[in-house]
């Protein structure tokens, strides 16, 4: 490989914002902050001023008191506690859950092995344009019903749903409502001070914060008490014990401090970088978007044609780092179950592209992007037998 | 550097240059086609040869498949030319992919190749008989 690598993977992992490094690294410089933050001696104290303070920053961008906000390591971590966590404690109440089928694996994977266990999953299928009616969520929820889990927006497709809309079908309902936001916190607003929703998972590495930590947002745990997946101390309330990684903890404060401030723009950015993308392909032979533009987050573009093998696709076009629809080079073989849902079939899902851009993406960028996917797709076209 | 790389040097020299894509251009005084198929992933390959005097004196592939197959096609037809019919029906696409170092889960997906080369072995030996 020669090519200039080009990174259209944000929705896989953001790079660290260079403010984000600069307090990590103010952080961890000898000398600085080193002490537990559990710690009641200075240097704990001080550990746990600048946690405090990363508190503040991520519930400032949520709008809710800091106080509701439990670290985790990351968005697959806080799915967990938040459904395991809500099952278990509530399994003398009933053990019916309800969730999507287009769900990242982190949600599907919990509940299949809440399936395992005797608990009873409702797979709601998406609708027109891969939206969940808000009348086939009311229609699955039971008096035996404890936790509805649905995310904000597709990690695959962009598609957004209405969580609000579905928040107070729950709340209506009496049942706990808990929403992956890992592709949209940083990215789109969140004002959860008055939102229907019980426990809502982050990370940081979405929006250019550090990987390996996130976050749990727990409206009211009094209300909504959970049982933590792990055991051994007491802080983050004894619901998810163990050291806090202060730098880590410093590092998503400052992203979502800074996504504060630079939402607008951002989302501004994204809707240009995607129509510009679009508008390079659409007129590519038979060419699909899987997601209405009308419904979709605009930092992802997710597109498909069905007469080009996946993996040959994405490899002919290297250096314009996607994801692929395609999980051939699994031992699965599989295709995408998310965009299988919405109708597409194997051949369609296995061929998709995935591009997604970020604060750091350019015209350059996208143009490069449209040129080579055209010309991958031409070269697998010129390649095919006959029909 | 980037490790983990799937595919290796010659699986990516073959898919991005691959000299045996394409049909017969010249007359042959045998000529032969065949097409397999993959059902699970959609894959599709279609081999076609010309025989003069007794050799494959030309091979040419045609796929829309993975870049592991697409790779073991240009080989396989690199290697197939001025070979002989009872070679063809010998030919043994294993050490292809050992060249290839196709991955284990894969072996069952590039063996729509051995179909193949079997079908057209067996074209040819029974218009000889015929």
């Amino acid at each position: 490989m020669t090519d200039a690598i080009i990174y259209l993977d944000f929705a896989s992992t953001t790079p660290l914002a260079a403010d984000v490094a600069a307090a990590m690294h103010e952080c961890t410089a000898a000398g600085n902050i080193y002490g537990n933050a559990a710690s009641l001696h200075p240097a704990g104290r001080k550990s746990a001023l600048v946690v405090d303070h990363a508190r503040q920053q991520v519930a400032t961008l949520l709008n809710v008191e800091p106080e509701r906000l439990i670290w985790t390591s990351g968005a697959t971590e806080s799915n967990n506690l938040a459904i395991q966590g809500v099952a278990r404690t509530r399994q003398h109440r009933g053990k019916h859950l309800i969730t999507m089928l287009t769900e990242h694996k982190a949600v599907v994977d919990t509940f299949r092995a809440l399936e395992r266990e005797g608990y009873e999953v409702t797979w709601l299928t998406p609708g027109e344009g891969g939206l969940l009616a808000v009348d086939g969520l009311a229609d699955a929820i039971r008096a035996d019903t404890q936790l509805v889990s649905i995310m904000h927006i597709n990690n695959e497709t962009g598609i957004t749903q209405n969580i609000d809309e579905l928040g107070h079908i729950c709340r209506d309902r009496g049942v706990s409502f808990h929403v992956d936001a890992a592709q949209s916190t940083g990215k789109v607003r969140l004002d959860l001070s008055d939102a229907p929703i019980d426990f809502l998972s982050l990370t940081g590495h979405k929006f250019y914060g550090p990987q390996g930590i996130g976050a749990l947002y727990i409206a009211d745990f009094a209300r909504a008490p959970i049982t933590p997946l792990v055991f051994g101390g007491g802080q983050e309330r004894r619901l998810r014990p163990g050291t806090l990684p202060v730098h880590l903890i410093v590092g998503l404060g400052q992203a979502a401090e800074i996504a504060h401030e630079q939402m607008d723009s951002d989302l501004r950015h994204l809707t240009a970088l995607n129509q510009r993308l679009w508008k390079g392909i659409a007129d590519v032979a038979d060419v699909q978007r899987n997601g209405s533009a009308e419904h979709c987050f605009p930092g992802i573009l997710n597109v498909s044609v069905a007469d080009v093998n996946g993996e040959s696709l994405m490899l002919g076009m290297e250096s314009i780092c996607v994801s692929s629809g395609s999980a051939c080079n699994a031992t699965s073989g599989e295709s995408s179950y998310v965009l299988r849902a919405l109708g597409r079939s194997d051949r369609e899902a296995g061929g998709a592209v995935r591009f997604s851009f970020g604060r750091t993406t350019t015209n350059d960028d996208i143009d490069a992007a449209i040129e080579r996917y055209r010309y991958a797709i031409n070269q697998m076209r010129s390649l095919a037998p006959g029909p | 550097m980037i490790s983990k790389d799937p595919y290796n040097e010659l699986v990516r020299d073959c898919f991005s240059d691959p000299k045996h894509a394409g049909d017969l251009t010249n007359e042959h005084q045998i000529t032969g086609v065949a097409t397999g198929a993959e059902s699970a992933t959609g894959d599709r390959l279609t081999v076609t040869v010309g025989i003069d005097d007794g050799l494959i004196s030309v091979a040419r592939f045609r796929a829309d498949a993975c870049p592991h197959l697409i790779a073991a096609a240009e080989l396989t037809c690199m290697d197939l030319e001025y070979q002989t019919i009872g070679e063809l029906r010998d030919f043994d696409p294993h050490e292809i992919m050992r060249r290839l170092s196709v991955p284990p889960e894969k072996i069952g997906k590039i063996l729509v190749l051995e179909d193949v080369l079997a079908t057209l072995a067996q074209k040819f030996e029974l218009s000889i008989q015929e």
